[in-house]
């Protein structure tokens, strides 16, 4: 393993390429065949989508193109670019209709107008951009290696493992033989076994596509999630109902049922991430950075002390921010039942030091990703949405001996923790910024040690503002459009 | 246009857009707010539009959410139940808030398209490598002599209190390049410590001082400069002598010197003393006694002349102050121990005697418990001739006082220090101990920026009018106190007068006894071995070190002591060797 994964891993804003005549022409033709594709797969889908898709190839391109360096970059740009243009054009309409007066009722069906623009246009330019960036700067340069065999390894057992978290929901919902009903058998086992075969699948593809990007578990959980949402777009709401022979549908009872499989690929995509980071980091460990040759001014264990420190501070001030919606809403003798007491004040505590145990790990899953102040805030916000669905939706139930809250109504009454977990995430997010950032002046004296650091640090022109994006709208719209 | 003016500009902008679908009152005051906000908290010179657009449409949301909250709870409403809440319109407003703030970021951008300067502070930017520009020849060159106690605790403390400015730079020359934890010496000598447990790299304990290894040979406070030796690396295996002598020189220039040079043993003029003794100050000198005296054993085993079996087996140390007794019950420990191992060896054959000219032991302890103390050691086998000391020694015996000849292949010397010799060659004022003689403030008086710390300095506690005592607490606190006078000295500030109070004593006497004096409270046993582990764990530095220590006296519990000899030859070869 000669190559430098540090280096491998993180691109500087310098390395951006520029995009050539023929991936526009190429994204063109891409965005038409996925607007053709569209008209066949999605009912009721009319042929103003042509138009639209070889617009929307040609704009993506020139917008998000030059940072589409290989397929999973383009995959999270796109996706990025594409919720944000369902957003802008529905925020148009609405006001539109506001200002000419008629009615601002928002119609569900917009939904599968998101649904294609992900399935149908994003993805599909995103990776074919991607992989032209990659093959024509390969040409011009040396290119950065993907490790195959440390993808597919890492990638198969994220998916496995990724895979078992969902199935214990599908198996309480009795999910095993809608699947089997892809190969058109009814048995509960074909359909466990097809799903871990999906499941890894994905892993892998998961590894192939963000081996560059997602080392530490922040970034990797925050890419799995992203992933997993764009699978859930893909397999449950599109795939799966086609290879069952069926139209996708998206009126408001196919939505509301989507809710818990919605949440199922959310977990998986935590899940794979975090998987994957600890997989690949321990492969990492052991092949790479126990190397003399990559000895680092510090030992590993010494900064992930220091990261611990750093982020448990502010966490203990966002815990207690987030303690006050918690007081407000009522919430705090039910998590005190988490030890078996009910009293509000011991609801308090517990919850204190279920946030600063966390927000320890975020020192840790988040070092050296945060380059500005709004980077910090982002990861941050990222990191409460991640834990909004880990805890209350997930682990929080399943703790206190309850069903998963996977449902419409689940979401919508702890929809206010949210609103917590965001507060908690963002102050803890920005105060370890703040506290990372005071370091830096250290390390800046020593030029050999700034440069052993900046390797580190994750550069501008990674696709992590897409990643924020799509993460925090979709963690936060799509739950409200279920529920 | 400057950050500040674009964001407040772009948030009106966007502001208003939000404004069109939800409450304009309070969007048109949060737009420029959040876009000031914005503007204050980007550094990266290279984020492009698109960067721009996309973070600032992924915040909009949840800031957005927030600033609702805020909102809502300025206005003294209790915050809705989840099932009051109305998602729909929630959705709406999630829509806008995203659109203006795809809308901001872009404005924001694209009103500063990067030029030639910021785009090179981009490039530096990306690559780490942006750093402060003041010229080196400008900065303070701050020079600490010496890296024990003293000298690291001044050393961590001038980086505390300068923290990263490059205004500044600190420099270390110390003839080794690690820090010697010099209380738990005696456990190396003993074999419950690895050597290099006790030792702190220098180099990895500071953050940002330069580490000169090397001696110093010349100082001319005139011109601020410091001659350094450095031994040359000859290329020869050990014992090239005239290679050995062989030495670079180097000058160190400084604008304040620290002098924390500490003591070197003191054998009272007698030549023989330091020719056949063992020396009991560094790390080889606790290896190399680790090394003899299982040697001595080896040899004893197969020893049939009693005479000479008497002188392997007899280790004479003289002192009975901390160094001393810490160390013979150290070593009683160790040769008791592994006895065991060599079948021609009796137990009653072993003999560990502690020379004083004082009558009695430990005299930084009170009376009783230094008797007590006594008790203890006797009980473990340590025996004492008090009221006398070492007159001469010779190849294979030492004489006392009191007329008595103890035949001894080991003699170990810890009856007396004295400071590092330089001092002298420096021509620094000095007093009748021949320390540096320093003022309240640890600076020496009439040598500009020339200060002095540790056990080279005679310092005088500026509360009680009493010399400080050459121990490694307070070389500790004259460290820091020095190093925080450098700094107020060089930020212009008075400098503080160097006070402190002993926080109490604590002596290890054998396996698991100790006797402690704190706070006026005497204890010893048990507990007191206790509180001396966990004190001087505590004080070790380095998490690492902490680490390696703990695991040794793990290990210690569980099995022998090691019979090892890390080292082939020793400074002292014995003397049935030499015939």
């Amino acid at each position: 393993m000669s190559m430098d994964i540090a280096q491998q891993v993180l691109v500087s804003e310098t390395n951006l390429l520029p995009v050539s005549i023929r991936l526009y022409g190429i994204a063109a033709g891409v965005g038409v065949v996925g607007a053709v594709t569209a008209l066949f797969v999605f009912p009721e889908t009319s042929f103003i989508w042509l138009p639209l898709g070889l617009a929307y190839g040609l704009v993506s391109t020139g917008v998000v193109g030059s940072r589409s360096m290989d397929p999973g970059r383009g995959l999270i740009w796109n996706l990025g670019f594409g919720v944000l243009t369902w957003c802008l054009f529905l925020a148009t309409v609405r006001l539109l209709m506001q200002t000419i007066g008629w009615s601002t009722t928002l119609q569900i069906n917009y939904f599968r107008i998101l649904n294609v623009v992900l399935v149908c246009l994003a993805a599909p330019v995103g990776l074919s951009v991607g992989l032209g960036q990659l093959i024509e700067d390969s040409k011009q340069s040396e290119q950065e290696n993907l490790e195959w065999t440390r993808a597919i390894v890492v990638g198969l057992l994220s998916g496995l493992l990724g895979g078992w978290g969902f199935s214990v929901w599908m198996e309480q919902v009795g999910l095993f033989p809608l699947i089997a009903g892809i190969l058109g058998s009814e048995k509960a086992s074909v359909g466990f076994f097809l799903h871990f075969l999906i499941a890894m699948f994905v892993g892998v593809t998961f590894g192939i596509l963000f081996q560059r990007d997602v080392r530490r578990v922040g970034a990797s959980v925050s890419w799995g999630m992203a992933y997993g949402i764009f699978w859930w777009f893909l397999g449950a709401m599109t795939l799966f109902p086609l290879l069952r022979g069926e139209a996708p549908t998206f009126d408001s009872e196919a939505l509301s049922a989507g809710v818990g499989t919605f949440m199922g690929h959310v977990i998986y995509g935590i899940i794979l991430g975090f998987v994957h980071s600890t997989v690949d980091g321990s492969w990492r460990l052991l092949f790479h950075r126990s190397d003399p040759l990559n000895q680092e001014f510090s030992g590993p264990g010494v900064r992930s002390f220091i990261a611990l420190y750093r982020s448990w501070f502010p966490s203990l001030v966002g815990s207690l921010a987030f303690g006050y919606i918690m007081w407000q809403t009522g919430v705090l003798p039910r998590v005190a039942q988490l030890i078996g007491y009910s009293s509000p004040v011991i609801g308090f505590l517990v919850h204190m030091i279920i946030g600063s145990i966390i927000g320890m790990t975020y020192g840790i899953a988040f070092r050296y990703e945060s380059f500005d102040l709004a980077s910090g805030a982002s990861w941050g916000m990222v990191y409460g949405v991640i834990w909004w669905f880990l805890g209350p939706l997930t682990l929080f139930p399943y703790l206190l001996g309850e069903s998963l809250a996977w449902t419409a109504g689940a979401i919508k009454s702890s929809f206010l923790s949210l609103l917590g977990h965001l507060m908690y995430g963002v102050i803890t997010g920005i105060g370890f910024y703040f506290l990372e950032r005071e370091s830096q002046a250290w390390v800046d004296l020593d030029e050999r040690i700034a440069r052993h650091e900046a390797k580190h640090r994750r550069p501008v022109g990674t696709p992590a503002p897409a990643l924020w994006f799509f993460v925090l709208s979709m963690g936060m719209t799509l739950p409200i459009v279920l529920a | 246009m400057p950050s500040v003016i674009r964001g407040i500009f772009a948030g009106i902008v966007a502001g208003f857009v939000l404004g069109l679908g939800v409450r304009p009152l309070y969007m048109a005051l949060a737009g420029p707010m959040l876009g000031f906000g914005y503007a204050r908290c980007i550094h990266s010179p290279s984020l492009k539009p698109i960067d721009h657009a996309f973070t600032t449409a992924g915040l909009a949301l949840p800031v957005g959410f927030m600033v609702h909250l805020i909102v809502r709870t300025l206005g003294f409403h209790a915050l809705p139940q989840g099932n009051e809440l109305s998602l729909e319109p929630l959705l709406y407003s999630a829509l806008l808030w995203i659109a203006s703030g795809f809308l901001f970021g872009t404005l924001y951008s694209l009103l500063d398209w990067p030029g030639p300067e910021r785009q090179r502070q981009a490039v530096d930017h990306t690559r780490g490598t942006s750093r402060p520009t003041r010229q080196q020849d400008s900065r303070k060159r701050i020079v600490v002599l010496g890296g024990g106690f003293a000298g690291f605790n001044a050393i961590q403390t001038l980086e505390k209190c300068f923290g990263p400015d490059p205004g500044v730079q600190l420099t270390m020359v110390s003839n080794s390049n690690s820090m010697l934890f010099t209380p738990m010496l005696p456990e190396v000598a003993g074999g419950s410590v690895e050597p290099g447990h006790i030792s702190s790299p220098l180099r990895t304990s500071f953050r940002r001082t330069n580490l000169v290894q090397g001696s110093a040979k010349y100082l001319d406070t005139d011109t601020g400069k410091l001659l350094v030796e450095q031994p040359k690396i000859s290329g020869s295996k050990a014992g090239d002598r005239e290679q050995d002598q062989l030495f670079d020189q180097k000058s160190v220039p400084y604008d304040h010197l620290v002098l924390t040079l500490g003591s070197v043993p003191f054998y009272m003029g007698e030549d023989a003393l330091q020719k056949y003794s063992f020396d009991f100050k560094t790390l080889q000198d606790a290896m190399e006694l680790r090394n003899h005296s299982i040697q001595c054993l080896e040899r004893a085993d197969a020893e049939v002349n009693d005479e000479t079996r008497e002188s392997l087996l007899t280790f004479v140390i003289a002192g009975a102050g901390f160094a001393g007794a810490e160390l013979a019950g150290a070593m009683n420990d160790l040769l008791r121990g592994i006895k065991i191992y060599f079948p021609g060896l009796q137990d009653n054959q072993i003999r560990t005697v502690i020379v004083e000219a004082q009558d009695r032991i430990l005299p930084e302890l009170s009376e009783s418990l230094a008797q007590h103390s006594r008790e203890q050691m006797e009980k473990r086998g340590v025996s004492f001739k008090l009221g006398t000391y070492v007159e001469d020694a010779e190849p294979g015996a030492v004489h006392l006082s009191s007329g008595e000849t103890l035949r001894t292949q080991t003699f170990i010397w810890t009856a007396g220090n004295r400071p590092h010799p330089f001092v002298e060659f420096a021509n620094l004022p000095t007093n009748d101990r021949e320390a540096v003689q320093v003022d309240e403030s640890l600076s020496v008086p009439e040598r500009e920026n020339v200060w002095a710390a540790g056990d080279c300095a005679a310092v005088t506690d500026a509360k009680s009018g009493e010399p400080h005592p050459p121990t490694a607490q307070h070389a500790v606190r004259q460290g820091k106190t020095v190093a925080r006078n450098v700094h107020a000295s060089i930020q212009g500030r008075e400098p503080e007068s160097i006070t402190y109070e002993s926080q109490g004593q604590l002596c290890v006497i054998g396996y698991q006894t100790a006797s402690a004096e704190i706070g006026g409270w005497c204890f010893s046993g048990f507990f007191a071995w206790l509180l001396w582990r966990f004190i001087y764990l505590f004080k070790l530095p380095g998490a690492d070190r902490k680490i390696r220590v703990s695991f040794d006296w793990l290990t210690e519990l569980f099995f022998s002591r090691d019979l090892v000899q890390t080292l082939n030859g020793t400074k002292r070869e014995l003397e049935s060797h030499q015939r």
